[in-house]
C-alpha cells in the first residue's frame, strides 16, 4: 500500500509541477471526548486538518491555478449503527414487525447484542490526504478578483481502522469485560468473524484504505465576502463527479473490497440582498440576504465507503432548501458578530438501499424541517452556536421527536 | 477544570480586541507505522500567531498559541514497579513493550527578539516564556486484539490477564498509573541564538538555544503527574564544504557538514517520557539525570529543481552517539550509570514541495544500551513533513 499510494502522489505532485511556499492552515478543534474522564477535557483537539496550498500560472494567460494539499486525522469514537442487517444490508425500517421478529435479520444492538452487554461505541482512528489542483477561467462579474469558472481534479485517500474503545483496555473500567469485536483471546465474535457486505470497513481486521479521483466544475457569479459579515449575493453552481472504483486501489487491503462506487451531484444556489447599513469605519451595522439552493446527487456502485454513504443509505438525494440570513452588528473587532439564520429544508431521498446486496429494497422519502441557528463569533477563533428545529415531516423516522435543539461552544481558526 | 480553562482561554485571548486574522505555522507533521503504514499523518504541532507589534523596533515580539497533538507510539523502557532499566535485562521482560499514547500538548508563549541580522528571519537572540498543559491517555497497541495472535499487549497477557498486579506502583513510568491519564502544567523560559546563514543546501554559522521547563507536584490545575525541573541546551554547528552555485540563490550541487549536540538535565521524582533526553536513530539513551546526544552528519545536496528552492534530492551520512550519566530517574533503586549508545547510517531522500518526502534509510545501531543486540534497519517510504 506504501508504494502504491506513494506512487500516486509522486504522479500528481509531479504532474502539478508547482512547488508550495506558501501554507494554508485549517484546524478544527471540537469537543472530542470518547476517552476515559473525556480526554482533554472536551476542550483540546483530538483532530486536525490542516493544508498547504500554492498558487501560480499553469495557462499563459489565464487566473493562476491553485494546488494543494490538505492532510486531516481524528482519534476518537463512532458508532455501529443499528439499522442495517449486517448480513444482508436490508433496512430496518423496511420490515415488517413479522419480518423483524422472525430472526431472519440481524442488526448490531439487538436484544441478543444488548443482553450480553455490548455496546455499540468502537474506537475509529482515522486520517485522510486530499490533493488537487484547481484552474479558473474567465472573470466572476460580481467578484473582478475571481473566476467565473473552476475546474478542479483532485485525490482522495482514507485510512481508517476499526478498535476496541480505549476503556476496554483499562482494569478499572471493566477492562476485557465487554468487547465488541473480539474475545479476550483474540477470537472474532460473532458477527465479525464472517464478511459484512453492509459494514465492508468492518471486515476482517477493520482496517480501511479508500480511495477516489473527483472533478468538479463551478460557475461563480457572486460577490466576494471574505467573513460571513458580509451580505452575500449571486449565482452558483457546482457540477461534482467522483469515482473510487475498485481498480483505484480499493481492493489492496486484505479486507477485500472496500469501495466501488461512482457519485454524480449538482449543486445550485441564489442569494439576494434585502438591505445593508455600514457603520462609519466600514464595518456592518445589520445586513439581510436572502438564499434558496437545490442539490441533485446520485451514488452509484456495489460498495460503498463509509464516508460517502448517502443520506439513510438511498441513492438518489434532492435537497431544496431556503433561507434568511441575518448579521447583527460588529462589535470590538472586525470579526465580532453574531448572525441569525432561518431555513427551511425539503429533502427527498429516493431509490435503492446503498450496500445492501440484492437492491431489492426501493423507497422515496420526504423529510422537511424548519431550522433557526444563531451564531455568536468572537476574534476569529471562538463560535457559539445554537440551534433549534422543527421537523414536520420525519421521512422514514416517525420515532423521532419532532423538535430538537443543540448548542456548541467551539475554538475554530479558519484562514 | 474545564470551565476554569474555557474562562483562561478566552481571557488571555481577549486581550487582543483588534484580531482579524491570526498568523500561523506548521511545524511538524508525524506518522506512525502502525497507523496507514507510516503515511497517513497522525499528530501535528502547529502554532497560531496572535498580531502583536514589535515592542523593539526591527526585532520580533511574538504571542502565540502552540499546539502539538495526536497519537504516538512509545515503548516501556523501564520497569513499572522498581524503575529498573530495561535495557539492562531485556530478556526478563519478554512481553510487548510498545503502547500507543493520545496526546494533546499546548503553550501559550511570548517571545522577544533582540539584535536583527540580514540573513535570517530570526533574530540573533530571541527570549521567551510560555504557560504549558499537555494531556495524555496511553492504551495498548493498534493491532492489539485483532487477531488470535495480537492478545499479548503491556497491560494484558495473552491469556487475558492484567500483567501488574496492585503492588505496582509505576515508579517506573508514572503516566501510566492509574487510569493512565494525565494532565500537567508547566512554566518554560528559554534563550535562542541564530547565527546561521540557511538557504536548505546551503548551510554556515551556529544556532542553538538554552531551554528551563519547570512542573512542580503543586503546579495550578495539575493532576500531580509530574514533578520535574529540565534544562536542556541544543547546538547546531554547519558548514558549507562545497556548493556549485545557481542565479537566484540556489545550488546546483552541494555538500553541508552539520554537527547537532545536546544536553539535558533534569531533576525531579516524576519525569513524563516527552521530557526524557536523548533522540537518535536507532537505540534508546538511557534515562538518566545528565543525558548528552551528539549527531554529525555529512549530507551532499543535487540541484534544486526549476525554480523551487523547496524540491532537491539528497543523501544524508550520520553519525549518533548518546551518553546517559548519572542517576536513574523514576527509579526507586538509586542507580547511577555512565553509558554510552550510538549508531551510523545514511538517509536518501527526495523532498518535493517542502512537504513531500520520498526517503530511503539504512542504519546500524552499532552500540546499543547495555545488554540489548545491535541491529540493523532500514525503511523506504513517503512522509509528509515541513
Amino acid at each position: 500500500m506504501r508504494r502504491v499510494f506513494a506512487s500516486i502522489v509522486l504522479i500528481l505532485v509531479l504532474l502539478s509541477a508547482v512547488y508550495a511556499d506558501s501554507y494554508s492552515l485549517d484546524a478544527y478543534i471540537s469537543s472530542v471526548s470518547g476517552g476515559v474522564k473525556g480526554f482533554g477535557l472536551g476542550l483540546f483537539p483530538l483532530g486536525t486538518t490542516f493544508g498547504f496550498e500554492k498558487h501560480f500560472h499553469l495557462i499563459p494567460g489565464e487566473k493562476r491555478a491553485e494546488f494543494q494539499i490538505e492532510l486531516s486525522f481524528a482519534f476518537n469514537n463512532a458508532s455501529l449503527s443499528p439499522y442495517y442487517d449486517y448480513n444482508t444490508g436490508r433496512p430496518l425500517w423496511i420490515l415488517s414487525a413479522e419480518e423483524r421478529e422472525s430472526g431472519e435479520y440481524h442488526f448490531f444492538g439487538d436484544d441478543e447484542w444488548n443482553d450480553s452487554g455490548r455496546t455499540r461505541s468502537y474506537f475509529n482512528p482515522r486520517s485522510s490526504v486530499d490533493i488537487f489542483l484547481d484552474q479558473g477561467f474567465w472573470t466572476n462579474p460580481l467578484n473582478p478578483g475571481g473566476s467565473l469558472l473552476n475546474i478542479r481534479v483532485g485525490y482522495n485517500a482514507r485510512y481508517a481502522m476499526g478498535r476496541e474503545e480505549v476503556a476496554y483496555s483499562l482494569l478499572d473500567h471493566g477492562g476485557l469485560s465487554v468487547p465488541v469485536f473480539v474475545t479476550p483471546s483474540g477470537e472474532p465474535i460473532e458477527p465479525f468473524d464472517g464478511p459484512l457486505p453492509a459494514y465492508p470497513w468492518l471486515n476482517g481486521s477493520r482496517n480501511v484504505f479508500t480511495d477516489y479521483l473527483y472533478l468538479s466544475l463551478s460557475l461563480n457569479m457572486d460577490r466576494d465576502t471574505p467573513t460571513d459579515a458580509e451580505p452575500e449575493e449571486g449565482l452558483g453552481i457546482d457540477l461534482r463527479f467522483e469515482a473510487g472504483p475498485r481498480w483505484l486501489f480499493n481492493s489492496i487491503m486484505p479486507e477485500g473490497v472496500q469501495s466501488d462506487y461512482i457519485m454524480a451531484s449538482i449543486y445550485v444556489e441564489e442569494k439576494m440582498e434585502i438591505f445593508s447599513i455600514e457603520q462609519d469605519n466600514g464595518w456592518n451595522w445589520m445586513n439581510l440576504y436572502i438564499g434558496h439552493s437545490n442539490t441533485l446527487r446520485y451514488t452509484s456502485g456495489s460498495v460503498v465507503p463509509e464516508n460517502k454513504l448517502p443520506e439513510d443509505r438511498l441513492r438518489g438525494f434532492f435537497q431544496d432548501r431556503i433561507w434568511l440570513h441575518f448579521t447583527g452588528p460588529q462589535f470590538m473587532a472586525g470579526d465580532c458578530y453574531t448572525h441569525i439564520e432561518l431555513n427551511l429544508y425539503n429533502n427527498l431521498m429516493f431509490g435503492s438501499v446503498a450496500n445492501e446486496i440484492d437492491s431489492r429494497t426501493k423507497a422515496v422519502e420526504l423529510q422537511s424541517s424548519f431550522a433557526a441557528r444563531l451564531q455568536l463569533r468572537l476574534f476569529g477563533f471562538i463560535r457559539f452556536e445554537y440551534q433549534v428545529g422543527y421537523d414536520f415531516i420525519r421521512g422514514i423516522w416517525p420515532e423521532r421527536p419532532e423538535w430538537w435543539q443543540n448548542s456548541a461552544l467551539q475554538f475554530y481558526v479558519s484562514i | 477544570m474545564r470551565k476554569a480553562l474555557s474562562m483562561i482561554a478566552i481571557m488571555l485571548m481577549s486581550f487582543y480586541l483588534g484580531a482579524i486574522g491570526f498568523g500561523y505555522h506548521v511545524f511538524e507533521i508525524r506518522t506512525e507505522p502502525e497507523f496507514g503504514e507510516g503515511i497517513f499523518p497522525s499528530s501535528v504541532m502547529y502554532q497560531f500567531n496572535f498580531p502583536v507589534p514589535d515592542l523593539i523596533d526591527g526585532s520580533v515580539t511574538e504571542l502565540a498559541f502552540r499546539l502539538d497533538n495526536g497519537l504516538v507510539y512509545r515503548d516501556l523502557r523501564q520497569d513499572p514497579y522498581t524503575g529498573a532499566i530495561i535495557a539492562r535485562d531485556p530478556d526478563r521482560y519478554d512481553y510487548p513493550r510498545q503502547y500507543t499514547v493520545h496526546f494533546d500538548e499546548f503553550n501559550l508563549f511570548f517571545s522577544q527578539g533582540f539584535i536583527s541580522t540580514d540573513f535570517s528571519s530570526n533574530d540573533l537572540l530571541t527570549a521567551f516564556v510560555s504557560i504549558d498543559g499537555r494531556f495524555e491517555m496511553a492504551f495498548e497497541r493498534l493491532s492489539w486484539m485483532t487477531s488470535p495472535g495480537e492478545t499479548a499487549g503491556l497491560f494484558w497477557t495473552e491469556d487475558g490477564e492484567y500483567r501488574f498486579d496492585s503492588s505496582c506502583s509505576w515508579v517506573g513510568a508514572p503516566e501510566l498509573s492509574d487510569d493512565r491519564s494525565v494532565f500537567q502544567t508547566t512554566i518554560s523560559i528559554g534563550l535562542m541564538f541564530d547565527y546561521m546563514r540557511d538557504t536548505l543546501t546551503t548551510r554556515d554559522g551556529i544556532r542553538g538555544g538554552f531551554y528551563w521547563r519547570f512542573a512542580p507536584e503543586w503546579m495550578i490545575m495539575a493532576d500531580g503527574s509530574a514533578a520535574f525541573a529540565v534544562s536542556w541546551n541544543e547546538i547546531q554547528l554547519s558548514k558549507t564544504l562545497f556548493s556549485v552555485p545557481r542565479p537566484s540563490g540556489m545550488t546546483w550541487f552541494s555538500i553541508v557538514l552539520d554537527d547537532f549536540i545536546s544536553h539535558r538535565w533534569i531533576s525531579g521524582s516524576k519525569v513524563p517520557v516527552y521530557v526524557q533526553g536523548g533522540d537518535l536513530w536507532g537505540p534508546d539513551v538511557p534515562n538518566a539525570a545528565t543525558v548528552i546526544t551528539n549527531r554529525l552528519a555529512l549530507t551532499f545536496y543535487g540541484p534544486q529543481i526549476g525554480s523551487s528552492l523547496d524540491s532537491y534530492p539528497s543523501l544524508m551520512i550520520f553519525w549518533d552517539i548518546g551518553f546517559a550519566l548519572g542517576k536513574v530517574l523514576n527509579s526507586s533503586l538509586g542507580e547511577r550509570i555512565a553509558e554510552s549508545v550510538g549508531s551510523y547510517g545514511i538517509r536518501a531522500e527526495f523532498v518535493l514541495a517542502g512537504i513531500s518526502h520520498f526517503f530511503y534509510e539504512l542504519g546500524c545501531s552499532y552500540d546499543p544500551a547495555f545488554n540489548e543486540e545491535m541491529f540493523v534497519k532500514q525503511r523506504f517510504g513517503f512522509s509528509v513533513g515541513v
